[in-house]
C-alpha cells in the first residue's frame, strides 16, 4: 500500500533499544560503582535525545511515514517488526526522548538500589519510544505491556509511604484498559484480510477501514462501533479521562519525581496517541458517530479536574488533577475532528508534556528541601527563592495558557478549531441537539478555573509575609537547573513561534482530519 | 489599503520591541549594572516616544486620519489554517503611541524617585518596561488574536506590578482578583475569537470588517438564539469590561491600588485599563445596534455608581480609583451612544489628567506615609507644585472650561443627549441622567479630595511635620503632564487676524479640536476622501445637535459649579457637618461604605460557593468516582478470597477427602493382616459360615 524506501540507517530501532543495551549493561555494572551506573543511564537516554535531536531539524511532516523500518517476525501469523514515524508520533517522540533524559538527570538524587532504578528506567525508555514508533499492532502492545512492569516497580519500590497502593492500583486499571486493546486486537486480527491474510498492519488497516463495516456484529453492536468503544476506553484510562482518572492521582502522590515526570510527561500522551493511531485512524465513522460523548468528556475533565486541583492542598495532587484538567484540552481537540483543533490536540500533548514535567521537577525540589507538599504549609518563599519562584511562574503560566508561552497556542487552538466543527448537527444522530459550539463555550470557562487554582497555588507558596521556618531554603541548584532549562526553552520557543513544532505534524493531522470526515457517507 | 508608505514603518515595531528588550535586560542583568538600570528602561521608553512622534507626524503629513500602514507575515500556517501577526499603524494607534510612550516615560522618571532604595528596584523597571511591550502592543496590532495575546500579557504584567510587594497579603491577594476577574471578561473575548475564526477564518481587522460588511455573519446559525455578530461584538465587549474595570467586572481595580502608586498611575489609570476603550474602539464596525445599547447602559451605570462609591472613600487612592472608573464608564457611554471620537477624545484627556493625579498622590503619600486624607489638610503651602498640578488635574477632570476634561467629557454627554432628542423615549434619557449625574459627584469627590488634602489646618501634626515638596526628577514630570489638561492643547483653533495675516490660534473654547479631525469613526472614513480630512464632521442632523451641544455645555457648567460649590461648604467653610450629612443620609452611606454590596455578593456567592462546590466535586471524586474502583478492588479481592475458600474446603476438600478415606480404610484393613494365624482361621470360618448361609437361602 505505501511504498518507501526502507531506511538503512535503522534510526528508529536505535533509538528505540539503545537504552535497552544500557539497561542491560547496568545490570552487569557491580552495585558499588553507583556514579558508573548513574552516568551509564545519563548515556543511554542522551543517544535518543541526540537522534530525536536529528529527527525535530530533519523531518519535515508531508503525510507519508518516514524512517521505516520494516522485517517479517513472526511470519506464521503475519506479524511484523514494523518501525516508522509520521505526524501524529514525531513530536511526541522527541518528547518521550527528551522528557526521559531530563528524568534520568533528576533521578541523580536516588540512593535506594541504584542499579535497578537506572536498569527500569532503561527498559521505561524502550518501552515508550516503541510504543511511538511501532505500526504494527502487535508489536505496538508488546511494547505498550512492556512499559507497564517497570512503571510498576518504580512506583512501588522507590515510591512514596502508599506505593504499594499506588503501585497495585496503577498496574491493575492500566491492565483493564491493555485486556480491553488486546480484545480488540484479536478483533480486528481475525477480521482483516490485507492481501488475503489476517494483519496486524495498522497502517494497511486504516486504509481498508471499510472492511471492518462488513465484520459481523459482537453483542449486537456494529464492529467498528464496539471495537471503537473498547480501543477508547483502552486509551482513556491512560489519558486519564473522566472518570477513568482515579490512578492519577495516587500514582503521582506516590512515585519518586523522576517517575511522575515521565508519567505526566509521556505516558498520559500514549492513550491520545493510540487513539489516534488506532481508534481514529482505523475506525473513522466510529469517530463520527462517537464524537460528541468524546467531547463532552474532554470537556466533563477539563472543568472536573479544575474543579478537583482547586480543592486541593497537596502540591503534587493539584498538578496532578491539574493534568487531568490538561488533557482533557487533548480529547475535545481529537473529538471535534477539525485540522486545527487536531493540531491544537497534539501540540496540547507536547506542551502538558513539557510545561507538566517542569510543573513536577519543581514539586519535586521543594520536596526535596522541606519534605512535605501541603500548599498552606510554605508561605511567602519567594522572598528567598527568587530563581525557583521565577521557574514556577513560568511553568504555572504557560500550564495557565498565557501568551507567549506553549499552552496557549494548543489551548486556543483546540478551542478555535472544535467551535468550527459542524459533526453534531450534520451526523442527524442522537447528538443533534448538543453542538460543538455550546461544548467550546463550555470549555471555554476552564480558563478562569486554571488561573484561580495555580494563583491560589502560587500565592499560598511564594507570596504574603515569609514563613520563619524557611528563612534559609537554599534556591535551585545547578543539576535542577539543568533538568529545567530545556524544558523552560520549550515552553518559550513554542509559545512564541509554535511553526517549527506544527511542522512536525500538520500534514498529517489534515489528513487524518480530512480521512474521517471523508469517510462519512 | 493605501500604497504609499510610511517614512519609517520600522518605526513602530522598534518602539514596540524597545521596552521588550530593556525588560530582558533588567530581568537577567539589572542587578549588575549601574544604578539597578533604571536608565535601560527609561531610555527605551523615552526613545520609543521618539519615535512614535516622528510616526504621528508623518502620518499627518501623509494624509491624517484616511492614511493607515499594515504589514504582516504569516505566523502559523498549516493545512487551510493560515494565522498573520501584524502591525497596523492608522491614525487612532499613531495617538495613542504618542500617548502611552509619552505618558509613560513621566511615569518612568518619577519611578526613579519614587521607588528609589527598594529591595527589588531593577525588576520594577522590568515589569514596567514588560507592561510597556504589552500595552504598546495592543496599540499596533492588526489582528485580534494578537490583540488577545498582548491583551493578556498586559494582564499579566498587571498581575506582577500589583504584586511587586508580595510580602504584603493585601498585595497578594489583590493580584490574584485582577487577574482572575480579568480572566472572566476574557472567556467572552475568547468566544468572541472563536465566533471570527468559525465564519470569517481570518483575525485580521481589515478582513473582519470586510465580512461584516458582506454579511458573512447573517448567514450562521445563530447560538443560544443569538446572532452571531452581536454575540461576537458582546463577547470581545465583555473582555473590555474587564480590563477597563466596568461593573460587574470593576472590582478589581480599587484593590489593585496595592501596588506601587507609580504602577496604579500607568497601568491601573492611563493606559492598561484605557486599553478596554481602545479595544471597543478597534471593533466599533462590529458592533451592531444592539451590542452599542449594551455598551452605552453598562458605560451609564459604571460611570454613576463608581462616582458614588468615590464620595465616601477616605484613602486618597481608592478615590482616584474610584473615579478612574467612573470616567472609565464615560468613555464606554460615548462609544456605546454613537460617539466614537468623544468617546476616544476622553481617553485620551483622561489620561494625561488621570496619570497626573495619580502621581500627585504619590507625592504626598511620599512625603507623608499614609493615604487616609483624613490625616492630611493645609498641605498647600508645604508642597505648592505638587498641589498646583493637581488642582489642574482636578480642574480637568471635573469639567471645568478651559480645562482639557470640558472638551471631552461634553463632548459625551451632547451625543448622549442627541440619541435621546433622535428618538425621545424616556429610556433612552437613562443614559443622560446617569451621565449628567455622575458629573455633578465628579466635581464634588474631587474637589473633597483637594480640600482634604490641601487645604484648612493640619488633621496630624506629626505628619505634617515631615511633609516636604519632592524634588525636581519628581515635579518635572508633573509638570509636563499639568500642561497637557489645559484646553487649548485640545481644543480647536480660531482665526484671529494679525498685522501679518490670519493666524490659527488655539484658544480653549471651541469644541471641533485637532483630535476630531485625527481620529474618525471607521465607518465614516470611507467617505472622506485622503487629503480633505479637514472637514471630516459627521453627517448629523445640525440643528438638533447644535440644540443637545448648548443644553449639555449650560447643564455641564452648572454641575461642575454645584459640586465645587457643595465640597467647598461641607470641607472648607464647614457650613455643613460632614458627619451631620453622614448621619442624615446614614443607609445610602452604609450602602456606599459597603460598595453596594457587590463585593461582599462575589465573595458570599462565587467564592464560597465555589469552595463548597470544589469540596463537593472532590468529595464525589474520593468517594463515588475512586470509591467504585476501590470497591471493585475490594470486590475482585474477595471474590478471590471467596474463590479461594471454596478451593481449599471444597474442591481440595474432595480430594482431600478421598485421599483420607481411602486412607483410613486401608488402615483399618490392614489391621486384619496382623501375622496371628488364629484370625485367620477365625475369618476363615466367618467366611465359610457367610458364604452357607448364602447358599442356603
Amino acid at each position: 500500500m505505501l511504498h518507501q524506501a526502507v531506511n538503512t540507517h535503522h534510526l528508529l530501532t536505535w533509538m528505540t533499544f539503545f537504552p535497552l543495551l544500557t539497561g542491560l549493561l547496568i545490570l552487569c555494572l557491580p552495585d558499588r560503582r553507583s556514579a558508573l551506573i548513574r552516568w551509564a543511564g545519563v548515556v543511554g537516554s542522551l543517544v535518543p535525545v541526540l537522534l530525536a535531536g536529528y529527527i525535530f531539524v530533519a523531518y519535515q511532516d508531508s503525510g507519508t511515514l518516514a524512517y521505516v523500518e520494516r522485517y517479517p517476525w513472526i511470519p506464521m501469523f503475519n506479524i511484523e517488526y514494523y518501525m516508522g514515524i509520521d505526524g501524529l508520533s514525531a513530536s511526541l517522540l522527541i518528547l518521550t526522548a527528551l522528557i526521559s533524559f531530563i528524568a534520568v538527570v533528576a533521578s541523580w538524587g536516588i540512593n535506594k538500589q541504584i542499579k535497578g532504578y537506572f536498569a527500569l528506567m532503561m527498559l521505561l525508555e524502550t518501552g515508550m519510544i516503541g510504543v511511538f514508533c511501532a505500526l504494527d499492532f502487535f508489536l505496538f502492545y508488546i511494547f505498550w505491556e512492556l512499559m507497564l512492569l517497570p512503571m510498576y516497580f518504580l512506583i512501588g519500590i522507590w515510591g512514596g509511604p502508599r506505593r504499594e497502593y499506588a503501585a497495585i492500583k496503577f498496574f491493575l486499571y492500566t491492565l483493564a484498559g491493555s485486556v480491553l486493546m488486546l480484545l480488540a486486537m484479536l478483533a480486528m486480527y481475525f477480521n482483516s484480510a490485507i492481501d488475503g491474510h489476517h494483519s496486524f498492519d495498522l497502517i494497511a488497516m486504516s486504509a481498508h477501514y471499510r472492511q471492518f463495516e462488513e465484520a459481523g456484529r459482537i453483542l449486537g453492536f456494529r464492529f467498528p462501533l464496539i471495537v471503537f468503544a473498547a480501543l477508547f476506553i483502552g486509551f482513556a484510562i491512560k489519558i486519564p479521562v473522566w472518570p477513568f482518572h482515579t490512578w492519577l492521582p495516587d500514582a503521582h502522590v506516590e512515585a519518586p519525581t523522576a517517575v511522575s515526570v515521565i508519567l505526566a510527561g509521556v505516558l498520559l500522551k500514549m492513550g491520545g496517541y493510540g487513539l489516534l493511531r488506532i481508534g481514529y485512524s482505523i475506525f473513522p465513522q466510529a469517530a463520527i458517530y462517537f464524537s460528541v460523548p468524546i467531547g463532552l468528556l474532554g470537556v466533563g475533565s477539563i472543568l472536573y479536574g479544575a474543579f478537583c486541583a482547586m480543592a486541593q492542598t497537596d502540591l503534587k495532587k493539584l498538578v496532578a488533577y491539574s493534568s487531568v484538567s490538561h488533557m482533557g484540552y487533548v480529547l475535545l481537540g481529537i473529538a471535534s475532528l477539525r485540522e486545527a483543533s487536531m493540531v491544537g490536540g497534539v501540540m496540547q500533548m507536547f506542551n502538558h508534556g513539557t510545561a507538566t514535567a517542569m510543573m513536577f521537577l519543581l514539586v519535586g525540589v521543594i520536596y526535596d528541601r522541606t519534605h512535605h507538599r501541603e500548599i498552606n504549609g510554605f508561605g511567602g518563599i519567594g522572598a528567598v527563592v527568587p530563581r525557583y519562584m521565577g521557574v514556577m511562574i513560568l511553568a504555572t503560566f504557560a500550564s495557565m495558557g498565557l501568551p507567549g508561552l506553549s499552552g496557549f497556542i494548543s489551548e486556543i487552538f483546540v478551542l478555535l478549531g472544535s467551535f468550527r466543527s459542524d459533526i453534531a448537527s450534520n451526523a442527524g444522530s442522537v447528538w443533534h441537539f448538543i453542538s460543538f459550539q455550546n461544548i467550546t463555550i463550555i470549555a471555554a470557562f476552564g480558563v478562569v478555573i486554571t488561573a484561580a487554582y495555580l494563583l491560589r497555588m502560587l500565592q499560598k507558596i511564594f507570596l504574603g509575609p515569609l514563613n520563619p521556618k524557611y528563612e534559609a531554603l537554599p534556591d535551585l541548584n545547578a543539576r535542577e537547573i539543568f533538568t529545567l532549562v530545556p524544558l523552560g526553552i520549550a515552553v518559550l520557543a513554542f509559545g512564541v513561534y509554535p511553526m517549527p513544532l506544527i511542522r512536525l505534524m500538520g500534514a498529517s493531522l489534515s489528513k487524518l482530519a480530512g480521512f474521517i470526515m471523508g469517510s462519512q457517507m | 489599503m493605501e500604497t504609499n508608505q510610511l517614512m519609517h514603518p520600522w518605526f513602530s515595531v522598534l518602539v514596540l520591541v524597545l521596552p521588550l528588550l530593556a525588560s530582558v535586560v533588567q530581568l537577567f542583568a539589572g542587578k549588575r549594572l549601574p544604578r539597578g538600570g533604571d536608565w535601560v528602561s527609561t531610555m527605551a521608553i523615552f526613545a520609543g516616544f521618539v519615535l512614535s512622534l516622528f510616526t504621528l507626524m508623518d502620518m499627518i503629513s501623509r494624509g491624517g486620519p484616511g492614511f493607515r500602514y499594515e504589514a504582516c507575515f504569516n505566523w502559523i500556517s498549516f493545512g487551510s489554517v493560515n494565522v498573520t501577526m501584524g502591525i497596523l499603524v492608522d491614525s487612532l494607534a499613531a495617538v495613542m503611541l504618542v500617548l502611552v510612550t509619552g505618558i509613560a516615560s513621566c511615569v518612568h522618571v518619577f519611578s526613579i524617585y519614587y521607588m528609589h532604595g527598594e529591595k527589588r528596584y531593577p525588576l520594577y523597571f522590568a515589569y514596567l518596561s514588560f507592561f510597556c511591550f504589552s500595552m504598546l502592543g495592543i496599540v499596533v496590532s492588526d489582528n485580534l488574536l494578537m490583540t488577545f495575546m498582548f491583551w493578556e500579557l498586559v494582564g499579566f504584567s498587571s498581575y506582577a506590578l500589583i504584586g511587586f510587594w508580595f510580602e504584603r497579603e493585601a498585595a497578594a491577594e489583590a493580584q490574584k482578583k485582577a487577574f482572575v476577574v480579568n480572566r472572566v471578561g476574557d472567556v467572552g473575548f475568547l468566544i468572541g475569537l472563536m465566533i471570527i475564526f468559525y465564519t470569517v477564518g481570518d483575525f485580521r481587522l481589515g478582513r473582519i470588517f470586510e465580512a461584516v460588511a458582506n454579511g458573512t455573519f447573517e448567514r450562521s446559525i445563530p447560538i443560544f438564539g443569538l446572532p452571531l455578530l452581536t454575540l461576537a461584538g458582546v463577547g470581545i465587549f465583555l473582555g473590555a469590561m474587564g480590563k477597563s474595570a466596568q461593573f460587574p467586572f470593576h472590582v478589581w481595580l480599587p484593590d489593585a491600588m496595592e501596588g506601587p502608586t507609580t504602577a496604579s498611575s500607568l497601568i491601573h489609570a492611563a493606559t492598561m485599563v484605557a486599553a478596554g476603550v481602545f479595544l471597543t474602539a478597534r471593533i466599533y464596525p462590529m458592533l451592531t445596534p444592539e451590542a452599542l445599547i449594551f455598551v452605552t447602559y453598562v458605560g451609564a451605570f459604571t460611570a454613576f455608581m463608581a462616582a458614588t462609591i468615590a464620595l465616601v472613600q477616605s484613602d486618597i487612592k481608592r478615590v482616584l480609583a474610584y473615579s478612574t472608573i467612573s470616567q472609565l464608564g464615560y468613555m464606554m457611554l460615548g462609544l456605546g451612544s454613537g460617539g466614537y471620537t468623544a468617546g476616544l477624545a476622553h481617553l485620551f484627556t483622561h489620561a494625561f489628567f488621570k496619570c497626573l493625579l495619580f502621581l500627585c498622590a504619590g507625592s504626598v503619600i511620599h512625603a507623608l506615609h499614609t493615604q487616609d486624607m483624613f490625616r492630611m489638610g493645609g498641605l498647600r503651602k508645604k508642597m505648592p507644585v505638587t498641589f498646583a498640578a493637581m488642582l489642574m488635574g482636578t480642574l480637568a477632570i471635573s469639567g471645568v472650561p478651559f480645562f482639557s476634561g470640558f472638551f471631552s467629557k461634553d463632548a459625551i454627554l451632547t451625543q448622549v443627549l442627541f440619541r435621546y432628542f433622535e428618538a425621545p423615549q424616556l429610556l433612552r434619557l437613562v443614559p443622560f441622567v446617569l451621565g449628567m449625574g455622575s458629573a455633578v459627584l465628579t466635581a464634588f469627590y474631587m474637589f473633597r479630595l483637594i480640600f482634604l488634602t490641601f487645604f484648612g489646618t493640619p488633621r496630624d501634626e506629626k505628619i505634617y511635620g515631615h511633609a516636604h515638596e519632592s524634588p525636581l526628577l519628581a515635579t518635572v514630570p508633573l509638570c509636563i503632564l499639568a500642561v497637557f489638561t489645559l484646553g487649548f492643547f485640545w481644543s480647536g483653533s480660531v482665526d484671529i487676524p494679525l498685522p501679518s495675516g490670519e493666524v490659527k490660534i488655539p484658544v480653549g473654547i471651541v469644541k471641533q479640536g485637532w483630535l476630531e479631525e485625527m481620529i474618525v469613526e471607521p465607518a465614516l472614513l470611507t467617505t472622506i476622501s485622503a487629503g480633505h480630512y479637514g472637514d471630516s464632521s459627521p453627517v448629523k442632523d445640525e440643528p438638533m445637535h447644535e440644540k443637545a451641544e448648548h443644553l449639555v455645555e449650560g447643564l455641564s457648567l452648572l454641575s461642575a459649579a454645584f459640586g465645587i460649590l457643595l465640597a467647598w461648604l461641607i470641607y472648607v467653610k464647614e457650613a455643613v457637618s460632614a458627619t451631620a450629612v453622614r448621619r442624615r443620609f446614614r443607609i445610602a452611606v452604609l450602602f456606599l461604605d459597603n460598595l453596594w454590596y457587590i463585593d461582599r455578593a462575589y465573595e458570599a456567592v462565587i467564592v464560597r460557593g465555589l469552595h463548597r462546590w470544589n469540596a463537593m466535586v472532590l468529595w464525589f471524586d474520593q468517594k463515588v468516582v475512586d470509591g467504585l474502583v476501590n470497591a471493585m478492588g475490594c470486590g475482585g479481592e474477595w471474590m478471590g478470597r471467596g474463590i479461594g475458600c471454596f478451593d481449599r474446603v471444597v474442591i481440595d476438600g474432595a480430594v482431600n477427602f478421598t485421599a483420607t478415606a481411602s486412607q483410613m480404610i486401608g488402615r483399618e484393613f490392614s489391621r486384619l493382616q496382623n501375622g496371628k494365624i488364629q484370625g485367620y482361621v477365625f475369618i476363615g470360618i466367618l467366611a465359610l459360615c457367610v458364604y452357607v448361609l448364602v447358599g442356603v437361602m
